[in-house]
């Protein structure tokens, strides 16, 4: 194991303590991390163009995760697995409510409205592969 | 085996694209798979399906054996085609889709294991009869005094090495016979280090080697063919950044002679697929270094010499379709030459990520651009750093070399540097015309002048 290895945990371990700096010596080798301030891209020659604004009364609800997407079925605020339906759509959610799970193997992660609104659509198909990060659902603002 | 109908590409970039191409030629499905910093890539609008496996970070998405599993799992692929790089020479990830009951467009993981140890795949090179630089012959003992006597008798200088290693770590160059000890010491230390292998072995060290190697194809059913010989000796920290085939100023029979060694090799050990084997040249001897067992960058100039086209030969036999050729069907014509386009800066090589404003490829009879780049793409800064190869085939070294001087004048690029500038400057240099320089040749100029360094060693 060298200390480039430990490279992931010493970057979130800083993140964690709000370190921006950190050097490490370990027998010939010698590490010095330096992270950007929160938020701040790696140096890129030149900016992208902003993308179009995105529907401010819409957010998008990604996957957490590569798997199978498992719709749920939104009942008077409780979901389960394994129902499937467009029931979904026009459900009324609270954040944290449970909307979908992403399946990986004997695994179910839950997919979690992260605010309060109206089910627009789902935006992944029942049973179906979904990726990481994929949206799986559109949530109107109240 | 089953038969192969859905290939996953895991990988980016243009050999992404390069094996999305030959799956459309062959009629196979394809399944694209990117991460989160990926999601224009060039391929993912030519397979089939496609789905994004993680973040950024290498480790997490192209790097992640278990995802890329998963995500074949998921799009019902049959067969994994790794490409270059990333887990392409990973022998536990070849072991982990032959356990997964997939196909991997490669040789199996008991081979790839082998020829990553460099001490094995030395001492099956001399069972076959491919010439191996004079060496210890094995991991050198732990007794000191003992390994000092074998170096002593091998000659200085000689080069400590890493068996699990390469990219120069775990390597030390020993002069004379009092810096031996320390060589070791250092390099077990980094070896275990870097490789959780602290073995090394020694070897003899060549002062101005070129770097020559041999392309093979071989299938399940036990033939194997040679494709001509390539010459990538001009490398900048063990990074190769042109690539020409043939070698200037080898005899065709010396090359014929390494070839017929190396098909020797691969029937003998039950190879399959395309693979490389590397030589250092000097003083008209070839030295073994490693096998690559994967399709390497510079594979287009030999299939534009020999007309084959190495990926869809690779699928062929991945599905266990016989080669179909036999050594008298293979001829080489002309000359090619590649250049690697890397997204850095021309002077410093330092990486030059960001936007592409403007991407203006160059063409015309005998040019090639192998690349997933187009206008408003952005190349991210987390990946390697080549964007485009291209590659030209003249009737001669001469016709080559004023095509690819054409093809650097007529690509623009704009937005990010490149290395286009660096390559215009060494077709120029007399050195590179006359051709055969060594691997050595780059550290030895001042690039920006491309006129030999003051301090040149």
């Amino acid at each position: 194991m060298t200390l480039l290895d430990a490279l992931p945990r010493l970057v979130a371990a800083m993140r964690r303590q709000d370190m921006r700096s950190l050097s490490l010596a370990d027998g010939a080798e010698t590490l010095t991390v330096r992270l950007a301030a929160p938020g701040t891209d790696a140096p890129q020659s030149e900016d992208a163009p902003e993308d179009a604004p995105e529907d401010a009364a819409v957010t998008e609800v990604p996957s957490p995760e590569m798997g199978v997407f498992r719709q749920g079925n939104v009942i008077a605020g409780a979901v389960t697995a394994g129902h499937a339906g467009d029931g979904a759509v026009g459900a009324r959610v609270a954040a944290g409510m449970i909307l979908g799970f992403v399946e990986i193997g004997p695994a179910l992660l839950p997919i979690v409205a992260p605010r309060d609104g109206v089910v627009q659509a789902v935006l992944a198909a029942d049973g179906a592969p979904i990726g990481y990060h994929a949206p799986a659902f559109a949530i109107r603002h109240e | 085996m089953a038969e192969i109908r859905t290939v996953l590409i895991a990988n980016r970039g243009e050999v992404a694209l390069r094996i999305a191409r030959a799956c459309r030629l062959l009629g196979l499905r394809s399944v694209g798979v990117y991460s989160e910093a990926d999601a224009g890539l060039a391929h993912l609008r030519l397979v089939d399906e496609r789905i994004c496996i993680g973040p950024a970070a290498a480790s997490h998405s192209y790097l992640d054996g278990a995802r890329i599993l998963r995500a074949a799992a998921l799009t019902g692929a049959d067969a994994i085609h790794p490409g270059y790089g990333f887990l392409s020479e990973s022998a536990d990830f070849a072991a982990a889709v032959e356990r997964a009951g997939l196909v991997l467009v490669g040789p199996s993981a008991a081979i790839m294991r082998m020829m990553g140890d460099k001490i094995a795949a030395k001492r099956q090179m001399r069972r076959s009869g491919v010439p191996c630089l004079p060496g210890s012959d094995g991991a050198l003992p732990d007794d000191m005094a003992a390994a000092q006597r074998l170096c002593d008798a091998l000659g200085y200088p000689l080069i400590v090495k890493a068996a699990g290693g390469g990219g120069g770590r775990g390597m030390r160059v020993v002069h004379r016979a009092g810096a031996l000890r320390e060589a070791v010491e250092t390099a077990r230390q980094e070896a275990g280090r870097a490789f959780g292998n602290a073995s090394v072995y020694a070897e003899r060290f060549l002062q101005h080697p070129r770097h020559v190697e041999i392309q093979v194809l071989a299938d399940r059913a036990g033939h194997a063919v040679w494709l001509g010989a390539r010459d990538c000796s001009v490398q900048r920290r063990h990074q190769k950044l042109v690539e020409e085939a043939p070698p200037v100023g080898i005899a065709p029979g010396r090359i014929a002679e390494l070839g017929a060694a190396c098909v020797r090799a691969c029937l003998d050990m039950g190879y399959e697929g395309a693979g490389t084997f590397e030589f250092l040249y000097e003083d008209g001897e070839f030295f073994f270094i490693e096998m690559n067992t994967r399709l390497q960058v510079e594979h287009p100039v030999t299939e534009m010499t020999t007309g084959i086209d190495i990926v869809r030969a690779q699928l062929r036999i991945a599905a266990g379709q016989p080669l179909g050729l036999t050594q008298a069907d293979i001829a080489t014509r002309g000359h090619a030459i590649e250049c690697r386009i890397n997204a850095e800066d021309p002077l410093h090589f330092v990486p030059s990520p960001g936007l592409v404003r403007a991407w203006h490829p160059p063409g015309g009879p005998g040019v090639r651009v192998d690349t997933h780049l187009h206008a408003g793409y952005r190349v991210p800064p987390q990946y390697d750093s080549l964007v485009a190869k291209l590659i030209v085939h003249g009737a001669d070294r001469a016709d080559a070399l004023a095509r690819m001087r054409a093809a650097l004048d007529e690509m623009a690029i704009e937005g990010i540097a490149t290395t286009a500038p660096f390559h215009r400057r060494l077709m120029e240099t007399e050195d590179f015309r006359t051709g055969g320089v060594g691997v050595h040749y780059l550290e030895s100029l001042d690039l920006e002048t491309m006129t030999p360094r003051k301090d040149a060693p």
